[in-house]
């Protein structure tokens, strides 16, 4: 029994007219939109919004797609079937909402999505497909941006335009020739690759300004900095509370923080001292920070005073966000402009916003000569800096063997150099317990990383009665060639002591061994490669990721400058030609006037107004110039030569109108000029056989051409003279 | 149906290749001797499509969800979005502008027939090519696709165009639109044209007036040489005459050989009576009637020409007398063509030659108003209004 065959969809037939509503060019149309849902989801890994298992199950399926549409079957997921294939992801999607993402929105609507995507790709059937299958692929555009905060994002950016830009144009093209019933893709296939590369190119750079300009209502929206959605690693070495291992964490990135630019003249400073936090109570491994002591007194400017001390030179800063309330201030601040309108300071001097910024801060900070350290005297009453948690028997029995006897500075260095000369630095911490790690550090290991060096001796100090705390912050930083700035990065974050050393006050004490602080980093090419991507990722993260109201304010602010002082270069050369013109004796007055007289006179010709004259008389000549050459130019073709000639007649009195045949041209040039007839003749009769015979004149020909017009133009010119 | 034409960079031109740049105002310079449109164009507006609507709500979508984020990487999609819109616009503006068209109708338009209107398109940019133009040399006419049109390239074909109405057609401008580059507008422009064509009556496959031929045909003389029956001279035999015409009686009387030439038969003659005197046309059914009877008129007139007739076409104020052949065909057009009602008249019209055939056409015709024809006249035909011949007389 033979069973009859069903005739093939009409939409798989090229060349064949479609059924409505069928897909035409549907191999075509395919790969163009398979490639670019590829391309799509690409930097959602990147940004954990997405696995990479998923990226790479989307990737193979799409793939697979385009494997499929470039043999262009016919059979493809017929509608019923990508609803049942939907129907059958929604256990998936709860289980994913549910279990793997625990009821966070995001990663299981994008999976959706791509899901969604895959199915609608294998259902590219009808003509209103495609165009959900590009909605769909915005979508997912719009998630891998959204959630991008790196500067590699822009070359996907440009990427997914250019291909969008071939998608629309092509779509456009499939579009028109298929409501003209022509199936034939070669028809599409017309040159417009430099048009694309142009359109692409032209398109970012008019977005620049655009995205300048755009009203920005809110903050911008930072999602962290560093790879994806980025960890916060740079919040725990200036929180409220901080572990032993925290500056540890901070160390191992090399992200920018500071950026250090001196002002005026001097050497910048190879090492700086930045002070963020302070930390006064220690329990249980972990130091708590000092409370808030009050907020600073604005003075006018947006000046807060921290010390009376005279600045004697300044330094304007850029702190990346920190994603803490610290204001990282260097130890030798005594003014601060952080165009804020409340500061707070805690006991141990450390500054910091009220709430913690979430963009880029610039301020400007005056220094004096030497640290200027703004602790509060410790008073008779229980003090915070003198807290004996944490301190045992065997740290105080140590701490009186180091320290000796003396007043409490000279105890104090000699617990410095004990410290550090005594014990190693490391960031190796595998197989240490938690229990007492300062004990642990001193007594056992005897190595650890800043935090260990600095808390041991802070406990030490206070098991002798010295009033201490512990400060992080940053130590050293480098200078970037390309900006200009020093820049303090993760890695030099630190950790030291301050201590209430009679008779000298408040004091840095840095135990930690000098292999262990970051100081200067190292030199060489892979430092000049991070310098520059430094440059390139500030940038993006100044201009780009935190731009907000306050730049556009900036730069509307730079405008008006600019447009004001363009204005004011004319009324003000207006104004010193005019004073010059009334310089009593003028230009041939005497030793002051006549010193006078030359300056306005030399002001009077650089005016932008005769410049602008200048400019205007240069192109006319050019354009004169221009004229001529065309006009004295030999005619390439003999009917420029024809037309060359019934501009001269008419120029000789013999008007003709456009319907002049060239044969009554002819004829009346003859009865006017007749000694410029034959010439003229001659020139009518080249231009007869190329215009009408078709022919492609030879260069004596033209020659000829060239001479019979000259000579009709000098016959013309001697009837003229008579 | 509407055609696609590639470039006609293959093409081979009459004219030299341009050898200079054209003028911002017309492409007379190209080294083309033919005169160019005026490359000065109108704008005719904007149309957004479906996709450039869809793009507009995405823009609007993605610029609520930047500002509602305050992100920053929306912003910079919602610029990108807004740079292509801008882009869109300068190059669809850009690829309708700055063209030279011209038209090339055929010899002979008659209403309501398709013919094929050739145009040649040239892009006088320098910068850009032209892409996915549509040309169409009136509004209502169907548009063709030019896909691609190289720098300072010309693009040439035919179009295919029917006109309704009989009379002058003025194509007046040349409408381009382009949906280029990425279909979210639909951007046209128009070119000055002003070329003017006649548009001849509508021509039925059959004429309804054919008029019997009279019994006399060929009985009158025509005082002129032919291949009739009556004697018209005696001659003497010349190289090429058919030695069947030799008259042997003669040639055996005087010895030499003596050819009889005959005298041409009366030619086959038809007038046509359109008598235009109808007045004011009532409404748009009597204006219908009018048009069809002139199609009629020029059927019959073109088939009678055809089949070798000398057609008269005698209209109130204008008669054109008999005559055969291409000239008279086009004039009997062109008067059909411009033919318009004339007042109300109750004198009779007649044709010249009462003994031809004659095909009498009037709006009116059977009503009492309309004169009845003379009675002298032997053959003819009336046609009525709605092509219905009638019988009015019969050769005595």
């Amino acid at each position: 029994m033979s069973r009859e065959r069903r005739p093939r969809p009409a939409a798989a037939a090229p060349g064949r007219p479609a059924a409505a509503g069928h897909l035409r060019f549907g191999r075509e149309k395919r790969l163009l939109v398979g490639m670019l849902a590829l391309l799509a989801p690409l930097p959602l890994p990147f940004n954990d919004v997405v696995g990479w298992p998923v990226l790479a199950a989307y990737a193979a399926a799409v793939i697979l797609f385009l494997r499929r549409a470039r043999r262009d079957p016919p059979r493809w997921l017929p509608v019923w079937g990508m609803n049942v294939l939907g129907l059958a992801y929604l256990p998936l999607g709860a289980l994913d909402l549910l279990v793997i993402n625990r009821g966070h929105l995001v990663g299981p609507v994008v999976h959706l999505g791509l899901y969604a995507l895959v199915c609608k790709l294998f259902a590219l059937t009808r003509e209103r497909d495609k165009w959900q299958a590009v909605l769909g692929i915005f979508f997912i555009f719009l998630a891998a941006m959204g959630t991008s905060v790196h500067p590699t994002i822009v070359i996907y950016l440009g990427a997914f335009l250019a291909l969008s830009l071939i998608l629309l144009m092509r779509l456009t093209y499939f579009h028109v020739l298929g409501d003209f019933g022509r199936d034939d893709p070669a028809l599409a296939r017309v040159p417009m690759r430099w048009l694309l590369a142009s359109t692409s190119g032209v398109a970012l750079l008019l977005a620049v300004p655009l995205f300048a300009l755009l009203p920005r209502v809110r903050t911008p929206f930072i999602v962290g900095r560093g790879t994806g959605t980025g960890a916060v690693l740079e919040a725990s070495g200036f929180s409220d509370a901080v572990s032993l291992d925290s500056i540890d964490q901070i160390r191992l990135s090399h992200k920018v923080v500071l950026r250090i630019r001196h002002e005026g003249p001097g050497a910048p400073r190879e090492e700086m001292r930045f002070k963020a936090a302070t930390y006064d109570l220690y329990r249980g491994g972990s130091w708590q920070r000092t409370p808030p002591h009050g907020t600073l007194d604005r003075r006018p400017g947006g000046r807060f005073q921290l010390s009376p001390v005279a600045p004697a030179g300044w330094i304007s800063v850029t702190l990346q966000p920190l994603r803490s309330r610290s204001l990282p201030l260097p130890v030798e601040a005594v003014v601060v402009e952080p165009r804020m309108s409340t500061l707070e300071i805690d006991q141990g001097g450390a500054v910091s916003f009220g709430i913690s910024p979430l963009e880029v801060r610039d301020y400007r900070v005056g220094l004096a000569v030497r640290p200027v350290l703004l602790g509060m005297v410790p008073g008779p009453q229980p003090d915070p800096t003198l807290d004996l948690s944490g301190v045992t028997p065997r740290i105080a029995a140590l701490a009186k063997l180091a320290m000796g006897q003396g007043v409490p500075l000279d105890q104090a260095r000699r617990l410095e150099r004990h410290l550090s000369s005594s014990y190693g630095y490391t960031l190796d911490f595998a197989g240490r317990s938690a229990d007492n790690p300062i004990e642990d550090f001193l007594f056992r290991y005897k190595s650890g990383e800043c935090e260990y060096f600095a808390s041991a001796m802070v406990l030490m100090l206070r098991s002798q009665g010295v009033p201490a705390r512990l400060v992080t912050g940053f130590l050293g930083g480098e200078f970037n060639l390309f900006e200009g700035d020093f820049v303090l990065r993760d890695s030099n974050a630190h950790a030291w002591v301050e201590a209430y050393a009679e008779p000298a006050g408040w004091q840095i004490f840095d135990p930690t061994p000098p292999a262990g602080r970051p100081l200067q980093s190292s030199r060489g090419v892979w430092l000049l490669a991070n310098q520059a991507w430094d440059f390139v990722s500030f940038r993006w993260d100044r201009y780009v990721l935190t731009y907000g109201l306050y730049d556009q304010l900036q730069v509307f602010n730079w405008l008006q400058a600019r447009w004001h002082s363009l204005l004011g270069l004319f009324h003000r050369h207006g104004a010193e030609a005019r004073a010059w013109r009334s310089v009593p004796g003028g230009a041939g007055a005497t030793s002051a006037a006549g010193a006078a007289s030359g300056r306005g006179a030399a002001v009077a010709a650089l005016s932008p107004w005769w410049l602008a004259a200048g400019a205007a008389g240069l192109l006319a000549l050019a354009a004169l110039a221009w004229l001529l050459v065309r006009r004295l130019r030999r005619p390439a073709t003999a009917t420029a030569a024809y037309r060359r000639l019934r501009r001269q007649l008419a120029r000789s009195g013999l008007p003709l109108p456009p319907s002049a045949a060239p044969l009554a041209v002819g004829a009346q040039a003859a009865s006017r000029f007749p000694a410029a007839a034959p010439a003229a003749a001659r020139v009518i009769d080249f231009y007869l056989r190329e215009s009408f015979g078709g022919e492609r004149l030879a260069p004596p020909d033209l020659a000829a051409v060239d001479a019979a017009l000259a000579a009709a133009a000098e016959g013309l010119r001697l009837r003229r003279a008579s | 149906m509407a055609q696609v034409y590639p470039a006609a960079t293959a093409a081979p031109a009459a004219a030299p290749r341009p050898s200079r740049r054209c003028a911002a105002t017309s492409c007379r310079n190209c080294g083309d001797w033919r005169a160019w449109a005026p490359s000065e164009s109108i704008p005719e507006g904007i149309r957004i499509t479906m996709v450039g609507l869809w793009y507009v709500l995405l823009s609007v979508l993605v610029a609520v969800a930047a500002t509602n984020t305050g992100n920053n990487a929306l912003y910079g999609v919602l610029a990108l979005m807004f740079a292509v819109l801008i882009l869109s616009g300068v190059l669809s503006r850009q690829n309708v502008r700055g063209l030279a068209i011209t038209f090339d109708p055929p010899a002979e338009i008659f209403a309501n027939r398709p013919f094929a209107l050739g145009f040649a398109l040239r892009s006088c940019g320098y910068l850009l090519p032209r892409w996915l133009l549509l040309l169409k040399p009136a509004v209502e006419a169907r548009p063709v696709l030019l896909p691609f049109v190289p720098r300072h390239g010309r693009s040439q074909g035919r179009l295919e165009m029917l006109i309704p109405r009989r009379g002058p057609y003025r194509f007046q401008y040349a409408h381009v639109a382009s949906l280029f580059p990425f279909g979210f507008f639909r951007k046209g422009v128009r070119y000055h044209l002003d070329l003017e064509v006649l548009v001849f009556p509508e021509i039925f496959p059959a004429a309804a007036g054919t008029p019997e031929e009279p019994e006399n045909q060929g009985a009158d003389a025509t005082r002129h040489a032919g291949w009739g029956h009556a004697l018209f001279a005696l001659r003497g035999f010349r190289r090429g005459d058919d030695p069947r015409g030799i008259h042997w009686k003669q040639t055996a009387r005087t010895g030499e050989i003596v050819f009889m030439e005959r005298e041409a038969e009366q030619t086959r003659r038809l007038s046509i009576v359109f008598d235009n005197a109808v007045g004011q046309l009532a409404d748009e059914a009597a204006r219908r009637r009018f048009e069809r009877l002139i199609s009629e008129a020029a059927t019959t007139a073109l088939d009678h020409l055809a089949r070798g007739y000398e057609v008269e076409l005698v209209t109130r104020g204008q008669t054109l007398g008999f005559a055969a052949g291409v000239r008279q065909r086009l004039a009997i057009l062109e008067l059909l063509a411009m033919l318009a009602p004339a007042p109300r008249r109750h004198d009779p019209l007649t044709g010249r030659d009462p003994r031809a055939s004659q095909l009498r056409i009037h709006l009116d015709a059977g009503s009492p108003e309309q004169p009845a024809a003379p009675r002298e006249q032997q053959h003819v035909q009336v046609i009525a209004a709605a092509g219905v011949r009638e019988e009015r007389g019969r050769p005595r």
